[in-house]
C-alpha cells in the first residue's frame, strides 16, 4: 500500500505497541485461515494408518497419493469432474461475449434510450422474483435436467454489466471518433480497440465468472435431480455426508479410509484454484477495487 | 448488439418477476401460471397461520443479526492492522493466505469444518481427547450451531471484505497524519481520530448494503450444514422457502414466503439508507 512519508521522528512506546499488535493480529489471523487447509492437505496426502489412528495434527506423515488415485478411480466422481470443468469453460465464455456486447452500446452516450436501458439492468439487482418464480421460468423454458440447466440461468451477472460499463466508459472518445473516420464498424471498434484497452476489466470479469461457475452448486441441485449430470461441488457433498459409499463405479478395490477420502475430494476441488491463486490474485484484488469505485 | 444481453434480463429476472402472482393463485404444474385459479390472500393467511413460521423468521433474524455485528468489525480491524505494516514480501503472503478461504465454497468449507470438528477424527475433538475431555458433536448440537456459522463466515469473509478498508485507508491523505503528528497525537489517537473517520463513508455503505440481506443471507451456508439435529435453530427464510416449494412443491406457498423475503428486504435497504442519510453519511442513492 501506498507509503506514507512521515517526518522523521523517534517511534514512541505507542508506535511501537501499535506495530507489535497490528503484526500479532494478522499473523493470527492468517494462521488461522490456513491451518485448516493443511489439516485437510495433510489428511489427504497422508498413510492409512496414520490418518485411521488420527495421527494427523497438521503436518503430513507417510505422504502417499493412494486416496487420491482412489478418488479419481471413481467414475461417478471423473464425470462430476468433467461436468464441472466443461460447464465452466462453456459458461465463462458465454458470459463474457454476452456481458461485452451488451455493455458496450450500453456505455455510449449516443444510444437512445441508454439511462432507461441501464435501470433496466440495474432494477434487477434490487428487486427479482425469487428462487420459486425463477424456477418455473426455467422450467418452462425446457432447461431442467439440461447441461444448459447450468449455463443459460445465470449467464450474465447485473453487477459486472454495470462494472464493464464504467470501464468502456472512462476510454476517451477520440479512440472511437478517429476508428469511425477510417470507416470502422461497431463490431471492429469494439473488439480492435475497446476490449484491448478494457482488458484489465475483462480479465477480472473472465476470473469472476470462472470462479463463480466452479463453485457454484445450488443451481445445479435446483435444477438437476438426473444424478448423471451431477456436478463436483454437490458429489463432494455427498462423500461428506455419506463418507465412501458415495464413491461409485469404482475401478480400485482397496478403498482408503473416509477421512482420507473426503479431504482427497476436498483437495481435488480447491486445487485448480490454489494453483491459479498465485497468479490470478492481482486481478481479484483489483476488482474489489473496481466495484468499490463505482459504489 | 445488446439484444441477447436484453432478452436474458427480460426473460430470467422480468418474468419471473412477473410469476410473482403465483403468490395469489393455488398453482398447480399441469394448469401453469396462466391457467392456475386464483385465490387472493389466501397464501398470505396461510403464512401468518403457519406454526412453523415464527422460528423459521426468528432463526433468519437472530443469525443475520449476530452476523452484522460481530461480523462486521472484524473486516475493519484486520483492515487497520495490515495499514500499520510496514510493506514486505511477508505482508503480502499474510494477506494472500486471508483473503483465500472466500475462494472456496460453502461445501469445501464445510470438508474442512468436517475435518476439524467430526466426532471422531475432528482435530479440535482429537485435541479436547488428549486433554481428558468427552468429545463434542459440533456439528450436530443447537447451541453451537450460530457460533460455528458466524465464526465460519468470518473465517471465509473477513479477509476479503478487509481489502475495500485497506482500499480506502489508503485513500486518506498523508498530511492530516503529519499535522496530527506536530499536533502531539499518538498513534492510537491518530488511528482514532483520522484512520476511522476516514473509512467512515465505507462502513455506512456496507453496512446499509448489509442490512438489505438481513432475511436473505446465509441460505449456501445454512443448507449446506443444516441436519436433523441442528434443524430448529437452522432453519432460515431461505432453506425453508427451497424445502417448501422445490422438495414439497407448495409453489405459491413458497413463493408468497418468498415474496414476503424479498419486500422485507426491500424496506430494510430504504429504511436503513434514510437512517444513513440522516447521520449525513455518503448513502447509496
Amino acid at each position: 500500500m501506498v507509503k506514507h512519508n512521515r517526518p522523521r521522528v523517534k517511534r514512541g512506546a505507542d508506535e511501537v505497541s501499535v506495530n507489535v499488535i497490528a503484526n500479532v493480529v494478522a499473523l493470527i489471523f492468517a494462521l488461522v485461515c490456513f491451518f485448516p487447509m493443511l489439516r485437510v492437505l495433510s489428511q489427504a496426502i497422508s498413510g492409512d494408518a496414520y490418518v485411521m489412528s488420527g495421527q494427523i495434527v497438521l503436518f503430513p506423515k507417510g505422504i502417499t497419493l493412494k486416496h487420491l488415485e482412489y478418488v479419481f478411480s471413481s467414475a461417478s466422481f471423473m464425470s462430476g469432474m468433467y461436468l464441472s470443468i466443461v460447464s465452466t469453460v462453456v459458461y465463462t465464455v458465454l458470459a463474457l461475449v454476452l456481458t461485452v456486447l451488451l455493455a458496450y452500446p450500453l456505455s455510449r452516450s449516443y444510444l437512445k434510450g441508454r439511462k432507461q436501458l441501464n435501470f433496466f439492468v440495474v432494477f434487477t439487482m434490487l428487486f427479482n422474483g425469487g428462487i420459486i418464480p425463477t424456477y418455473l421460468v426455467v422450467r418452462m423454458l425446457g432447461l431442467t435436467n439440461t447441461f444448459m440447466a447450468l449455463i443459460i440461468p445465470q449467464v450474465i451477472s447485473a453487477y459486472n454489466t454495470i462494472v464493464l460499463i464504467t470501464a468502456f466508459r472512462a476510454i476517451p472518445k477520440d479512440f472511437e471518433e478517429a476508428a469511425k473516420v477510417d470507416g470502422a464498424g461497431n463490431f471492429r471498434i469494439l473488439f480492435q480497440i475497446m476490449l484491448p484497452m478494457a482488458k484489465p476489466t475483462v480479465m477480472v470479469l473472465l476470473l469472476w465468472y470462472a470462479v463463480f461457475r466452479w463453485n457454484s452448486w445450488f443451481d445445479a441441485m435446483m435444477y438437476i435431480t438426473d444424478t448423471q449430470l451431477r456436478i463436483l461441488p454437490l458429489i463432494i457433498r455427498n462423500i461428506i455426508n455419506q463418507g465412501n459409499s458415495a464413491l461409485t463405479n469404482m475401478v480400485r478395490t482397496n478403498p482408503s479410509p473416509t477421512v482420507a477420502v473426503q479431504s482427497a475430494s476436498v483437495l481435488i476441488a480447491v486445487l485448480p484454484i490454489l494453483i491459479l491463486y498465485p497468479f490470478l490474485q492481482k486481478y481479484f484484488v483489483k476488482g474489489v477495487m473496481i466495484g468499490g469505485v463505482k459504489g | 448488439m445488446a439484444a441477447p444481453g436484453l432478452v436474458f434480463f427480460l426473460v430470467l429476472s422480468y418474468i419471473p418477476m412477473l410469476f410473482l402472482i403465483v403468490a395469489f393463485q393455488d398453482f398447480k404444474i399441469g394448469l401453469g401460471v396462466w391457467g392456475s385459479p386464483f385465490v387472493g390472500f389466501e397464501n398470505f393467511t396461510q403464512l401468518f397461520n403457519d406454526f412453523m413460521f415464527p422460528q423459521v423468521l426468528k432463526n433468519t433474524l437472530i443469525l443475520n443479526l449476530l452476523k452484522i455485528f460481530i461480523c462486521f468489525p472484524v473486516p475493519i480491524m484486520l483492515a487497520i492492522c495490515f495499514n500499520e505494516m510496514r510493506p514486505s514480501r511477508y505482508k503480502g503472503t499474510l494477506q494472500s493466505l486471508v483473503y483465500l478461504p472466500h475462494f472456496l465454497s460453502w461445501i469445501i468449507i464445510y470438508g474442512i469444518m468436517n475435518s476439524l470438528f467430526n466426532t471422531s477424527s475432528g482435530l479440535v475433538n482429537q485435541l479436547l481427547e488428549a486433554l481428558g475431555q468427552q468429545p463434542v458433536a459440533f456439528l450436530s448440537s443447537s447451541s453451537l450451531y450460530r457460533p460455528i456459522m458466524v465464526i465460519s463466515e468470518i473465517w471465509k469473509e473477513a479477509g476479503w471484505s478487509s481489502i475495500i478498508y485497506i482500499a480506502a485507508l489508503a485513500g486518506i491523505s498523508p498530511e492530516l497524519y503529519e499535522a496530527a503528528v506536530i499536533d502531539g497525537a499518538n498513534k492510537w489517537r491518530r488511528i482514532w481520530h483520522i484512520s476511522l473517520p476516514g473509512i467512515r463513508d465505507t462502513m455506512v455503505i456496507l453496512f446499509v448494503l448489509s442490512t438489505g440481506s438481513l432475511l436473505s443471507n446465509s441460505f449456501e451456508q445454512v443448507y449446506v450444514t443444516m441436519n436433523s439435529a441442528v434443524q430448529d435453530v437452522a432453519e432460515i427464510i431461505p432453506t425453508y422457502v427451497y424445502d417448501k416449494g422445490l422438495v414439497n412443491f407448495k409453489i405459491s406457498y413458497a413463493t408468497t414466503v418468498g415474496l414476503f423475503q424479498s419486500v422485507i428486504g426491500c424496506v430494510l435497504v430504504i429504511a436503513s439508507n434514510m437512517v444513513a442519510k440522516k447521520f449525513g453519511g455518503n448513502t447509496l442513492w
